[in-house]
């Protein structure tokens, strides 16, 4: 019974058009393999390229603080953004391009290369680090998947059997050894992402709190980031305005646009 | 001779008098002293703390690394420890040294999460270079590999206690997210405030695990005969490098480099100094200067008579010089002696000054104060000279006036 309600709604996400990838899926299974969920899952979250304005919400212990910015990402590694509130940030602003990222302070003037240990810390005091927040590739590029089965999670407020994808990642020089996955079947969303250490020490959680249908896209809009080596802390990140696959130009990923 | 008999029994004829300028010499010479020992003491204390905790006399890198260092890159690396300090022992004949792994990680007690330095330290050779485990204030030293001590004011601010867990998160060599969970073993209190406030060590083999090292070591921290022999080490190291090729791409630090930023601020001893010297200058000149008009004003009967008898002006202004030198030399002496004694005591006493330190002393320079002195022999002979040299041109001044009396004027003086 479950398995055919399943079916059905997958039949109905099928439905909306710019999904065309998913007919790549081997008619023949109809069953769904890892790769594919993730191809989907991939396809929602990621886009060629990004613009955006965006608030986040940082909780920790009771208190919240909310900081805005706005920018733009591509789908090869590069994104730019600055903040726009609170004053006190106003201006900070970031770029990276691949593994290489660099911050500008106003009231230094002059722009820093967030190397090492620096890239490695929560961004503005979140839950997200800077990787994860500029964070736009596609995770099969990185990841090996692999279906353990189904689960239920909550999901806005519901109870949700999801896909639960594996991801163990290809080479040693990813963020995160290992991810848990949990893909709904209906509009291929990540309800819930869980993230591993190498060592298999659970990190990070992650869950999409809502979507927005974009250019055919499930995209993720709001996103909620718990940093479970803290107590009583995380974050959610909303975009309050994007723009799926505009055209940026390449000046805007550059330390020339960043110092300007 | 004989005038120095004349300017002894002079000087002693107000012995009051006298008694409060030695006083007043003696204390400034005294003060100048100890002030210096104890800023040596701390120089020297700090730079062996550093040493002792932190630096070793000298240590090899991977070349570039100390560009970079204060990320602490995992990617210039010593790529095989032992080969390199087999070829430092055969070639260089260094034998006291270890193989360690430094490294940015973040401290999680599963309420906070702050960021650390760990140290990865081998637990059968650190004690060639270093001492952690006469350090342990709580708890014990390593003893398994999931075992981790942890700086003291560290765990203190996190509220940390031997036997709790906590997890160290760091990025891999390849940059991956990696984190164990960790028993803390004991609790280390250095004289460093650098490891007491920042830090956490762990055995090496759980760092090269963590961080997927592949046996890779970040540093090889050498312990030399002396502080001095850094220097000449360095320069035969280098040397090496080009000849030996097991020890080709490294380059080796002294100590002294590694703690530029350090000694740097302990540098304003110069400048510390050089007020002291001129307050000490002042007090000196103006006792003798005083004690010496007295005597002028009070003898004035007397040199009348001896400019009568015929002493002449340079006699007379001779005098007086002795009696000047005589005060600034058992002056300056006895308060170098007072000055020496006291440094050696507060020496002896050796007390924790941390918690007197004005606030932010801390931050600027991170380490615990236990106040050592340090005597410098040239600093004292040049105290002593200074001290003569001072009260002799203050002499001058109240002689010369003594000089110009004329003996007829100076007869008919009350």
């Amino acid at each position: 019974m479950k398995r055919k309600s399943r079916q059905y709604r997958l039949s109905a996400s099928l439905v909306f058009p710019a999904v065309a990838v998913l007919l790549s899926v081997t008619p023949a299974s109809a069953e769904l393999t890892a790769d594919s969920i993730i191809d989907r899952l991939d396809d929602n979250s990621t886009a060629a390229s990004l613009s955006f304005a965006a608030k986040m919400t940082i909780s920790l212990g009771g208190q919240t603080r909310e900081k805005s910015f706005e920018g733009y990402a591509d789908s090869s590694r590069r994104a730019y953004f600055e903040f726009t509130a609170p004053s006190r940030d106003r201006n900070t602003r970031f770029l990276r391009d691949g593994s290489d990222m660099w911050m500008w302070l106003p009231r230094v003037g002059k722009s820093t290369k967030l190397s090492g240990h620096l890239l490695r810390q929560s961004m503005m005091g979140s839950d997200f680090s800077y990787s994860d927040a500029a964070e736009n590739s596609r995770l099969l590029d990185d990841y090996q998947a692999r279906l353990l089965g189904t689960d239920t999670v909550m999901h806005h407020g519901d109870a949700k059997t999801c896909y639960v994808v594996e991801l163990t990642a290809k080479t040693e020089d990813v963020d995160y050894a290992r991810q848990k996955v949990w893909v709904t079947p209906d509009d291929f969303i990540a309800a819930k992402v869980e993230f591993y250490a190498a060592s298999g020490k659970l990190l990070k959680e992650m869950r999409v709190m809502s979507y927005q249908l974009l250019k055919g896209r499930n995209y993720p809009t709001k996103v909620q980031m718990t940093n479970l080596l803290r107590k009583d802390t995380y974050t959610v990140m909303e975009f309050t305005d994007i723009e799926l696959d505009p055209t940026i130009p390449d000046e805007v990923f550059t330390k020339s646009y960043l110092e300007r | 001779m004989r005038w120095l008999r004349l300017a002894w029994r002079n000087v002693f004829r107000h012995r009051r008098r006298t008694v409060i300028t030695f006083a007043a010499i003696s204390a400034g010479i005294g003060y100048m002293i100890l002030m210096d020992s104890f800023m040596g003491g701390f120089e020297l204390y700090s730079m062996r703390n550093f040493v002792d905790q932190e630096a070793g006399h000298l240590k090899v890198h991977a070349q570039g690394y100390r560009d970079e260092e204060n990320v602490m890159p995992l990617d210039v690396v010593i790529n095989d420890p032992a080969v390199v300090m087999g070829a430092i022992r055969d070639k260089l004949g260094y034998d006291r040294m270890t193989a360690r792994i430094v490294f940015r990680g973040e401290l999680s007690d599963g309420v906070d999460q702050l960021p650390v330095v760990g140290i990865g330290i081998d637990t059968a050779t650190d004690r060639r270079v270093f001492d952690y485990r006469g350090a342990v204030t709580r708890g014990r030293f390593l003893a398994d590999r999931l075992d981790i001590l942890i700086g003291q004011n560290l765990a203190r601010d996190m509220g940390i206690d031997t036997g709790d867990y906590v997890t160290v998160v760091a990025r891999t060599r390849k940059e991956s997210w990696n984190a164990y969970d960790f028993t803390v073993a004991g609790l280390l209190g250095t004289s460093d405030m650098f490891i007491d406030m920042n830090s956490v060590v762990m055995d090496i083999r759980t760092a090269d695990e963590l961080l997927q090292m592949d046996g890779a070591v970040t540093e090889i921290p050498i312990r030399l005969a002396g502080m001095d022999a850094a220097a000449p080490a360095k320069k035969r190291f280098r040397q090496a490098t080009a000849e030996v090729p097991e020890l080709a791409g490294l380059e080796a630090w002294t100590w002294r480099e590694l703690g530029e930023l350090i000694f740097q601020i302990t540098g304003t001893k110069q400048a510390g100094g050089f007020i002291l010297t001129f307050v000490v200058i002042v007090i000196a000149a103006v006792g003798i200067i005083n004690t010496m008009l007295m005597a002028v004003m009070e003898r004035t009967r007397e040199i009348g008579t001896m400019r009568a008898l015929g002493f002449g002006f340079k006699e007379v202004v001779g005098l007086f010089l002795w009696e000047g030198a005589l005060i600034g030399v058992f002056g300056s002496f006895l308060g170098a002696a007072m000055g020496v004694a006291s440094a050696l005591f507060l020496d002896f006493l050796a007390l924790d000054v941390t918690n007197l330190m004005p606030g932010g002393f801390q931050s600027l320079l991170p380490m615990r104060m236990i106040m050592y002195t340090d005597v410098d022999p040239t600093f004292v002979l040049r105290a002593i000279l200074l001290g003569i040299g001072v009260s002799l041109l203050a002499t001058l001044i109240p002689a010369r006036r003594a000089a110009r009396i004329q003996p007829a004027e100076a007869l008919r003086h009350v």
